[in-house]
């Protein structure tokens, strides 16, 4: 009785040990570990917030072995930026989901944030945020890539993407001719 | 087809030239400060729910020229999915055509691009048709047969005609058009109100409401009473479940302060068979000409030409006021500098806005001026390529939402 009730204590304490950590380590696709504020990955990331929830959590690494290294250091960036710009009053209603709140423009750090990435960073960016739930991220990063479209032509716009044309010259005037007034300078 | 790139076009309008309004127009060709490196294409990268997303960012413009970029995104545009409607808010664009007998072609004025397209809108056939906008659908009614109503997406040049209005055989009265589409379900409501003097009575006019719902495709009247010593007449909106409607007094004024025009309410959503109007309606906030009533953003807002202290008829001014409860709150009033920029004001003229845009112009020239409600700004489109050929040449317009993802 004695020990079980020792053993008990002893298992509880542990696991206050853990609760208290505010901090969570990831795992990345080529085996580099990531701290990060287990407040704002479970605030910002649906999919890591399930994973505290859920227990699953792994004191020497979460495996996140579709994100690869680079990808989720900016992951943990964004996190522990976000952890730092917003003032202590806005972590009460964090459970406020940005899945249903209308776009709100990304605010200047966020800018930044997404401006110092070259393409290759920004998309796998992009996937490592859908992959984890990150609706805000997902929205700050696919709004980055929508600012490099924006005013570009459909020929600048493969040309800067990388992107292939599909179309018969035959088919291309024909969607033009059908939407004239959106052409009106190519 | 002819349209009008906004670098050709920086001084507007040319009149006035020290009055205008500095801006940088967007540059088609700027250069972003991306890394240089291109090796990944993007459309290897993103699924389509992700490109979707990001083309959701831009403005509708853009959207359907990226459309053109390959043959999946040419599908992801013109999908209509539901992800549409998470695309950003559209700043309405403004539908600028001259008042003739002939057929209805103008030019859309794209506020994001500062661009002009040429623009056939559909359905349209005549200038003096009644319309009105709301979330992404415009709705027209025919101003010879007043039964017949018409929605349409202007962008994707969805339509359809709906079921008879009732009422509005005759020629002799007024009729008002409002419409309302909830952002949600893309559910609408089509209100008319009509207004016919009584033949044997003189002051008295009869009011009645009809309504049309999507969501049941059909008409029902749940209003009809009699105005004494008031009609109603063609302006009317329906804001945050309210039908607010115009109606102007039959009697002469007995003195100047007299307010000749009043705003009556009808709530929608109760729809009472029995209420008295005139008890609860609110005089405008002073002698107007040209009111127009606008939802922006579920505030009712009212704009409106201030009359001359003597002769009311002579305006002086444009006002724009809001409702608080009950109650007029003046916003701004146009600067002397942009009202005098429309050059030799006709009296007459055209307002209309939605989101937190208001649109203003004269009849008498193609200028069009911007208000942003909540930034307090006034500011010139780009130049109109609508050019005015003959002096006595109107010209009138409306505004309507930009939007892929809902139908009629």
């Amino acid at each position: 009785m004695e020990v079980d009730k020792g053993k008990g204590e002893a298992e509880e304490t542990r696991k206050v040990a853990e609760a208290d950590r505010d901090t969570v380590t990831l795992k990345s696709s080529d085996g580099k570990l990531f701290e990060v504020s287990k407040e704002a990955a479970a605030r910002l990331s649906t999919v890591l917030a399930g994973m505290i929830a859920g227990g699953s959590i792994d004191d020497n690494g979460t495996d996140l072995k579709q994100i690869g290294s680079e990808a989720l250091e900016n992951v943990v960036d964004y996190c522990n930026k976000h952890a730092n710009s917003i003032p202590s009053a806005a972590l009460i209603s964090s459970s406020i989901s940005f899945n249903t709140a209308p776009f709100k423009e990304p605010e200047e750090w966020e800018r930044k944030f997404v401006d110092r990435l070259s393409h290759d960073a920004l998309f796998d960016l992009v996937e490592a945020a859908n992959f984890l739930g990150m609706e805000r991220l997902l929205d700050v990063t696919c709004h980055k890539i929508s600012e490099m479209m924006k005013g570009k032509s459909p020929d600048q716009i493969r040309e800067v993407f990388n992107i292939k044309n599909d179309y018969t010259k035959e088919e291309l005037e024909e969607i033009r001719q059908e939407l004239a007034w959106a052409f009106y300078d190519d | 087809m002819l349209a009008m790139g906004s670098e050709e076009w920086e001084l507007y309008p040319s009149c006035i030239g020290s009055q205008v309004i500095e801006y940088r127009p967007i540059s088609e060709d700027s250069d972003d400060d991306w890394n240089g490196d291109v090796a990944v294409s993007l459309d290897a990268v993103l699924p389509d729910d992700l490109l979707e997303k990001v083309l959701s960012f831009l403005p509708v413009a853009s959207i359907i020229r990226s459309g053109s970029v390959c043959k999946r995104w040419h599908e992801i545009v013109h999908a209509q999915r539901q992800t549409w409607s998470k695309m950003v808010p559209q700043k309405p664009w403004y539908f600028m055509f001259t008042c003739s007998e002939e057929a209805v072609s103008g030019f859309a004025y794209d506020p994001s691009l500062r661009k002009w397209y040429g623009f056939d809108f559909p359905c349209i056939e005549k200038s003096n048709w009644s319309t009105s906008s709301s979330g992404g659908l415009v709705c027209l009614m025919d101003s010879e047969n007043r039964r017949r109503i018409m929605v349409c997406n202007p962008i994707t040049k969805d339509w359809k005609r709906l079921l008879d209005a009732p009422g509005g055989k005759t020629a002799d009265f007024y009729s008002a058009l409002a419409f309302s589409v909830d952002r949600n379900s893309h559910q609408y409501t089509v209100a008319v109100a009509r207004s016919n003097q009584d033949p044997s009575e003189y002051y008295q006019w009869e009011f009645t409401i009809h309504l049309y719902e999507s969501i049941t495709g059909s008409w029902v009247t749940p209003f009809t009473g009699v105005l004494l010593g008031w009609r109603g007449g063609d302006e009317c909106v329906i804001c945050d479940g309210v039908l607010y409607y115009l109606v102007y007094s039959t009697g002469v004024p007995v003195n100047n302060n007299e307010h000749c025009h009043c705003l009556v309410m009808y709530n929608l959503v109760a729809r009472p068979n029995h209420t008295s109007l005139m008890s609860m309606a609110i005089p405008v906030p002073c002698a107007l000409t040209c009111g127009r009533l606008m939802n922006l953003n579920e505030r009712l807002v009212l704009v409106g030409g201030i009359g001359k202290q003597d002769r009311p008829g002579i305006i002086k001014g444009i006002g724009i006021w809001e409702l608080h409860n009950k109650e007029w709150c003046e916003v701004a009033r146009m600067p002397h500098k942009f009202f005098q920029g429309f050059g030799e004001f006709d009296d007459v003229f055209a307002s209309c806005g939605a989101d937190d845009l208001i649109y203003i112009q004269s009849y008498g020239s193609p200028a069009l001026l911007t208000f942003e409600i909540n930034q307090k700004l006034w500011k010139w489109s780009a130049k109109s390529p609508v050019s005015k050929r003959f002096p006595l040449q109107l010209f009138t317009g409306f505004s309507f939402e930009p939007r892929l993802d809902i139908a009629s």
